[in-house]
């Protein structure tokens, strides 16, 4: 039987925080009413959870801060898709089809499509979705037990205003990508 | 609370943590008369083997601080006796996690013996 891989990524536009990207092989029945995970209630993004992880083989690709600093997001992408690959036992001969317009799949992946809002219409593509946003957004949520005062709970490291106050206000963490345009702004006015 | 009542909430806590995390949970309070495992759970083909150690107060400190060397042989020795009898032949991981009355303090995904 031809399986097919489903990529998302989330936390790519994020101020602070990992990137992460998830590969989803799908084993029995992925459960239905899955969907964009930007489209469904953090809730519903749990409950869905258990049905991900028990009829899916699942990758992670976390892509660390220092990562996406030094290497820059195009090859951070790269690396996350690598890892996520890598951790569901992709075949190089497997379908792969990824969430939106380019291929950061490694050369050796042959069998690689981008379609743009996959993560509504292929359910592969939603299960990495989902599986990508409530990790990430939980990882987040852990960090800010321990940096309480930049509200990673709400904004699970993406620019808001109160973000912005909060870095200001309290200084740029390790966590913050200090490569982003808007950080290095803040940086270059707290000098 | 009773110290049963307790564990059982702290193990609570800790697969509802687990499951959030992308942990697919396999077995609670797994015990043989020799042994007994708080969560068995198992992420991308690796089985994890959760001790969980809860205290109310961080003025006991972290409830990781518990897991001695002595605690680590028992778990090791409670890891390999469920890979026996479950005819396991992937990887696995010792793993531990301090809960305390707010939730989940800690968790520590591979415990280096």
């Amino acid at each position: 039987m031809n399986s097919v891989i489903g990529i998302d990524e989330v936390g790519r536009g994020a101020w602070a925080g990992p990137l992460l990207v998830v590969a989803v092989r799908n084993k029995g029945t992925i459960p239905s009413k899955i969907n964009d995970s930007k489209l469904l209630s953090a809730n519903q993004r749990e409950a869905l959870m258990e049905g991900i992880i028990d009829n899916c083989a699942i990758g992670e690709g976390w892509v660390r801060v220092e990562e996406i600093d030094t290497l820059g997001l195009a090859d951070a992408m790269r690396l996350g898709v690598k890892k996520a690959l890598e951790g569901v036992g992709a075949r190089d001969d497997e379908t792969i089809i990824m969430d939106g317009k380019v291929n950061y799949a490694p050369q050796c992946y042959f069998n690689v499509q981008t379609i743009i809002r996959a993560d509504s219409s292929v359910p592969e593509v939603s299960a990495a979705s989902v599986y990508a946003k409530v990790l990430r957004d939980n990882f987040m949520k852990d960090l800010s037990l321990r940096h309480p005062e930049y509200h990673f709970e709400s904004n699970v490291g993406y620019g808001t205003k109160k973000h912005q106050k909060a870095i200001e206000l309290h200084g740029i963490t390790k966590w913050h990508r200090r490569s982003f345009k808007p950080i290095k702004n803040i940086e270059r006015i707290q000098q | 609370m009773s110290s049963v009542s307790t564990g059982n909430s702290a193990e609570d806590i800790a697969a509802q943590y687990l499951k959030k995390h992308g942990f697919k949970i396999v077995n609670r309070n797994w015990k043989n008369r020799y042994c007994e495992i708080d969560i068995i759970a198992s992420k991308q083909d690796r089985i994890f083997f959760v001790e969980v150690k809860y205290r109310s107060s961080r003025k006991w400190g972290n409830g990781l601080d518990y897991i001695t060397p002595s605690k680590l042989t028992q778990m090791q020795f409670a890891a390999k006796n469920w890979i026996q009898s479950n005819k396991y032949n992937g990887d696995y991981t010792l793993s531990g996690m301090a809960v305390n009355a707010e939730g989940v303090e800690e968790f520590v995904e591979e415990i280096l013996c």
